[in-house]
């Protein structure tokens, strides 16, 4: 099983000159999206945001083919969401 | 031995009521008694529907003096996570906030089809906030508790739907399933759950979690009573956009074949190593019943456990952005501070895990070319102590609650059908072992689950130890 801390040497030399600051990244999306961050969650937020950036950047790792698909999720035309009439 | 005790699985219920042995009314209350007993010492319960249940149980009883037929699920007492839409009550989904919402108009689909079958509807059960949870602690309902000690966590986010069928309340209960939700609480309660193929059974009717990945599922303290209800699940509804179009599994009378035939592997790599002692000996243990020698390995595994991190970040905080907005305050901590995270994810990283699950998902077919089923522990461990964080895992001190879906959560981001089974050691704390199948197989996973109980391997305990009869089994 892959922990984190072996998943953060593994992607440790993946977009090795990509900075990423989560921090300053939660400040300011948070801030272009109109969303209040309370003190008292900022520093889980980060950690969580840290999180994903590494898993992120694992999923950068997979040798993906341009031909493959699942660009987006499943949408199939015909079919309507339960809230819809 | 009663048909109204706690033991008595759904089946037997079933045969009883349509014999006319015992009323579906005497079922039903009993069934309100021993909530009313028990349900103080778990929790598992946030509302309790005891008029609608005695007039579902009176209409079955009415039926059957008339002669008419009655579905397979005759006056079978079960029970709801609350994120599903029950007539008359909000859909609070674990929240504070949804409570204030108007009550559902009609029921979940899957509720419509329980009816159907015969069941009766007694209640809604706590779950862990909007199902953003492993473990069945919920600030606004209270926790829920595991039955088997109630210092312990029953699992979540189905922490109601896996502990009132461990107690005893109920036989069968409706949970969801979004990275373990179901399996994880089944795991550390010791019962039976089953979580379909992505797009089997319809979600109308149910407040989402994240639309990608959420998966709805029976659990219950025996094989035959979830493939006695995955049956009665199954069917196109139309109205869920993921649901996809295939002819029903009729999974009950494919139990008795067993594992005859079947090409039984343990999963290695990501899976073989981490838990904890029991959950791999839970593993051999499961392994050794069903005879299976082969070692497989599903190469991607972390990359689909990283693709379901961001997928659900990004869509459940999309989700609930403007009740971030308008209601930080009203949320659950954990919650809160996970979603306000996935807000702010970029859009790059949202597509890349989607094409990356495609990625995974195609290269773990080939591994069902060879394999039948995979076994792989439900968890890393059994059920950690109420309110703890961190845990050891291979020497080193983790946090808690992200790890708690490690071997789940590349399972569901796939999307393929699993049985967690309960695995019995003398004196331990229960722990839950991933029978996987390849998609739209739910009844191999079944056979493999029916055959284990049967043969005593996988048995969902009461608390103090009792398996029930044989007969009752």
């Amino acid at each position: 099983m892959l922990r984190l801390w072996q998943l953060r040497r593994r992607i440790a030399n993946v977009n090795a000159t990509e900075s990423f600051d989560p921090e300053r990244h939660l400040t300011a999306v948070a801030e272009s999206l109109g969303l209040p961050v309370p003190d008292d969650a900022r520093a889980g937020a980060v950690h969580y945001l840290r999180l994903a950036h590494d898993m992120a950047r694992l999923l950068s790792t997979a040798p993906l083919a341009d031909d493959g698909f699942e660009q987006a999720s499943a949408f199939v035309p015909g079919r309507r969401a339960p809230s819809e009439p | 031995v009663s048909l109204l005790g706690p033991e008595i699985p759904a089946w037997r219920i079933a045969d009883a009521v349509r014999r006319g042995e015992v009323g579906a009314v005497e079922v039903v209350e009993a069934t309100l008694d021993r909530i009313a007993a028990g349900n103080p010492r778990i929790n598992a319960f946030t509302d309790v529907t005891a008029a609608r249940a005695r007039a579902e149980a009176a209409a079955i009883d009415a039926r059957r003096r008339a002669g008419e037929p009655l579905g397979p699920l005759a006056g079978v007492p079960y029970a709801v996570k609350n994120l599903y839409d029950v007539a008359g009550l909000a859909t609070r989904a674990g929240s504070k906030i949804n409570r204030g919402q108007p009550a559902a108009a009609e029921d979940a689909a899957l509720v419509q089809r329980l009816r159907a079958a015969g069941a009766v509807l007694v209640g809604a059960l706590n779950m862990g906030e909007y199902a953003y949870d492993f473990t069945g602690e919920n600030i606004h309902d209270g926790d829920c508790l595991n039955p088997h000690d109630v210092r312990r966590i029953a699992g979540g986010s189905s922490s109601g739907s896996a502990a009132a069928v461990a107690a005893g309340l109920v036989p069968l209960t409706l949970g969801s399933d979004t990275n373990g939700s179901i399996r994880v609480p089944a795991s550390f309660c010791g019962v039976f759950g089953l979580k379909p193929t992505y797009g089997r059974l319809s979600r109308r009717g149910t407040f989402p979690f994240c639309d990608s990945l959420d998966h709805l599922g029976p659990l219950a303290r025996s094989a035959r009573d979830l493939a006695l209800a995955f049956d009665a699940l199954q069917g196109f509804d139309g109205r869920d956009p993921a649901q996809a179009d295939v002819p029903p599994l009729a999974s009950l009378r494919e139990l008795g074949k067993g594992i005859d035939g079947l090409r039984i592997a343990v999963l290695g790599g990501h899976f073989g190593q981490g838990g904890t002692a029991a959950a791999h000996g839970a593993v051999a243990r499961i392994a050794r019943a069903l005879g299976a020698e082969a070692e497989a390995v599903l190469e991607d595994a972390a990359l689909a456990r990283a693709a379901a991190y961001i997928i659900t970040s990004a869509e459940a905080a999309a989700f609930h952005l403007e009740r971030l907005r308008t209601r930080a305050g009203d949320f659950d901590p954990y919650a809160r501070e996970r979603l306000l995270a996935g807000a702010t994810l970029p859009a790059a990283w949202l597509v890349r895990a989607q094409r990356v699950r495609r990625f995974a998902h195609d290269r773990a077919l080939a591994l069902f070319d060879e394999h039948d089923l995979l076994l792989a522990p439900a968890t890393p461990c059994s059920a950690p102590m109420l309110g703890q964080r961190t845990m050891t895992l291979d020497g080193r001190v983790v946090e808690m609650r992200p790890h708690l879906g490690v071997f789940s959560q590349p399972i569901s981001c796939l999307g393929l059908p699993v049985c967690a089974v309960p695995a019995v050691a003398a004196g331990e704390l229960p722990i839950g072992v991933q029978l996987i199948a390849a998609p739209w197989r739910e009844d191999l996973c079944l056979r493999a689950a029916w055959m284990l109980e049967q043969a005593g391997v996988a048995v969902a305990r009461l608390p103090g130890g009792s398996v029930g009869t044989p007969a009752n089994r």
